[in-house]
């Protein structure tokens, strides 16, 4: 019998740390794991006993590039415990701190992480001494993300200003509108990154995903919304234990999760592309139809071109959003929870990450459940990997090793946040 | 001067507690994305980078690199993850292909005794530190 191994026991340009093993037998897939192996981080347990103000604070420490996504779902859990409107005011500014870490997110994976796979090199930096305007490019817009984080959340990693109902303390006006300059060329900028990574050569790959995703009748979903699927799912956010559920494996410290009667689900760009692209802003919108993304993208390579039409979308979203700001009458509204449970999701950079809470009568988290993007697509991944290498077996080990990287690339796998993982192995019985 | 570093992982602020302590000498504590540091040297002809050392020495000794030493630093995994990964050596790697880096630049390194969660910086660290906000504000 053939048999042929392929490992990467420690995957490059991905957050955490993780790994992938591939067996082949006879040119057929016959194992296949995609590993995580950072060691579980405990935080439903830790916030067990604390009081629900902190769960923002707590959970930002979850991530220090999507921060903002576990401060959202968190509140957004805790109001809807307590029953309780921000109003559109402070829900503006909510959003517009998340626009900023979707450009901070987005604009470090496009540019830093995923650009060298499609243009052949090993890493950013050799990728600057032959594209030094691009990487400039990609780290001012960085750079503006970062500040809008920092404008709003008080600080660009672990912002400190989020709090159940709303901030500690909001921007005038015209303070505010400093950010309009860098904005405008924010938005230039990611038009111009849309234009340039729709022109990388992609692998002839698609797949029938079930997408994932909130949708709001008012906007490209980012802070709000109802959960629905490609296939009909259309649920309430409090609902998602009825539809999905996790499930530990024992190659992953990160636990996977799937539909309840049913398989793999894909969260993230593509998802969300594929559901909303309707409401995308317009440049944004004419940028994706320029680079012949049509309605739907099942082709996860292209989870690049999408990310940067989202950096587009996120830069002239804060753009209109500053224009029309106001300061708001208050920073916060009063809110209390207790004797209640809630629900809350938002869209992180990578995908759908949903909280539940149960609070106490004294106010103190009795139970919390975290449910991270990366996570949620791991099945998918593995299902990716396992339908790109089938075809592929006649690569030699090191050339398909590389193809595979990539394919894992293209969710961003923030395995810091899923272990609550990469390195790869293939191996060939030949 | 900039400061790189985690204030909670022990030793590894040493970077950070040069930079709070220096007094007539420009500084940053640079605990967000690293990147950004680039633009910040931009408008100095010296830049003076501090950083926690892994290497095998006495906690305490402190290494200088010059530019052209700084290459022969082993930078670890071959990754640019973002805030967790890039280091001094690929900072300054980055910056030289963008023709960004300052006229002078100089890694000093403190060896670092403890990278525990929570720790205070250790004695012999702490006192590598105060040498070398003295050497760096009188410099």
């Amino acid at each position: 019998m053939a048999e042929r191994e392929i490992a990467v026991d420690y995957l490059a340009r991905v957050e955490g740390e993780g790994a992938m093993y591939l067996r082949f037998e006879n040119d057929q897939v016959a194992d296949l794991k995609f590993k995580i192996f950072e060691p579980p981080r405990f935080f439903e347990a830790f916030l067990r006993g604390r009081r629900f103000e902190e769960a923002p604070d707590i959970t930002a420490r979850i991530c220090g590039i999507c921060p903002v996504a576990y401060q959202t779902s968190a509140v957004n859990a805790l109001e809807a415990a307590a029953g309780a409107d921000i109003g559109d005011d402070l829900r503006r500014i909510r959003r517009l701190l998340y626009c900023g870490e979707w450009i901070e997110s987005h604009t470090l994976h496009v540019y830093m992480l995923h650009a060298p796979d499609f243009l052949g090199y090993p890493d950013a930096i050799a990728m600057a001494t032959d594209y030094p305007d691009v990487v400039r490019d990609g780290l001012r817009l960085k750079k503006i993300g970062n500040r809008l984080v920092e404008f709003f959340g008080g600080r660009e990693i672990h912002p400190i200003n989020v709090k159940v109902g709303g901030f500690y303390r909001v921007p005038t006006r015209a303070e505010a509108q400093s950010l309009v300059d860098d904005l405008e060329w924010a938005v230039d900028a990611a038009v111009r990154t849309v234009d340039l990574v729709a022109g990388f050569d992609f692998p002839d790959f698609e797949r029938d995903y079930e997408f994932v995703a909130l949708r709001h009748p008012a906007e490209y979903a980012i802070d709000r919304g109802r959960i629905v699927s490609s296939e009909g799912v259309d649920i309430e956010v409090a609902e998602w234990p009825d539809f999905f559920v996790e499930e530990h494996v024992e190659w992953s410290n990160a636990l996977h999760a799937r539909r309840i009667g049913g398989g793999a689900y894909h969260v993230g760009p593509l998802a969300r592309y594929s559901l909303n692209s309707a409401q995308l802003r317009p440049q944004a919108r004419a940028a994706a139809q320029r680079a012949g993304l049509g309605e739907v993208c099942r082709n996860p390579f292209r989870s690049i071109v999408v990310r940067a039409v989202e950096i587009a979308h996120a830069c002239e979203e804060a753009l209109a959003t500053i224009a029309d700001y106001e300061t708001p009458a208050t920073p916060s509204v009063p809110v209390r929870v207790a004797s209640a449970v809630g629900h809350g999701a938002s869209e992180a950079p990578r995908g759908l990450l949903y909280h539940r809470y149960e609070v106490d009568a004294a106010g103190l988290i009795s139970d919390a459940h975290i449910v991270p993007p990366t996570s949620q697509n791991q099945l998918s991944i593995e299902e990716d990997l396992r339908e790109y290498a089938t075809p592929r077996a006649s690569l030699d080990d090191e050339r398909l090793k590389w193809e595979l990287e990539q394919a894992i690339r293209n969710y961003d796998p923030c395995i810091s946040c899923a272990t609550h993982f990469l390195d790869l192995t293939v191996e060939r019985d030949t | 001067m900039i400061g790189m570093g985690n204030r909670v992982r022990g030793d590894d602020a040493a970077g950070l507690a040069v930079a709070d302590g220096l007094r007539s000498t420009e500084s940053l504590a640079l605990q967000g994305d690293p990147t950004s540091a680039i633009d910040r040297w931009c408008d100095f002809d010296r830049v003076v980078l501090v950083d926690a050392t892994r290497s095998g020495r006495t906690p305490g000794a402190i290494t200088r690199l010059s530019r052209s030493e700084i290459t022969t630093v082993s930078p670890g995994p071959p990754r640019f993850a973002g805030t967790h990964s890039i280091g001094p050596v690929e900072l300054i790697r980055l910056a030289e292909v963008l023709g960004v880096l300052p006229a002078t630049i100089e890694v000093i390194g403190i060896e670092a005794e403890s990278f525990a969660h929570g720790a205070a910086l250790s004695r012999p660290v702490s006192e590598s530190v105060a040498r070398m906000i003295e050497e760096l504000d009188h410099a």
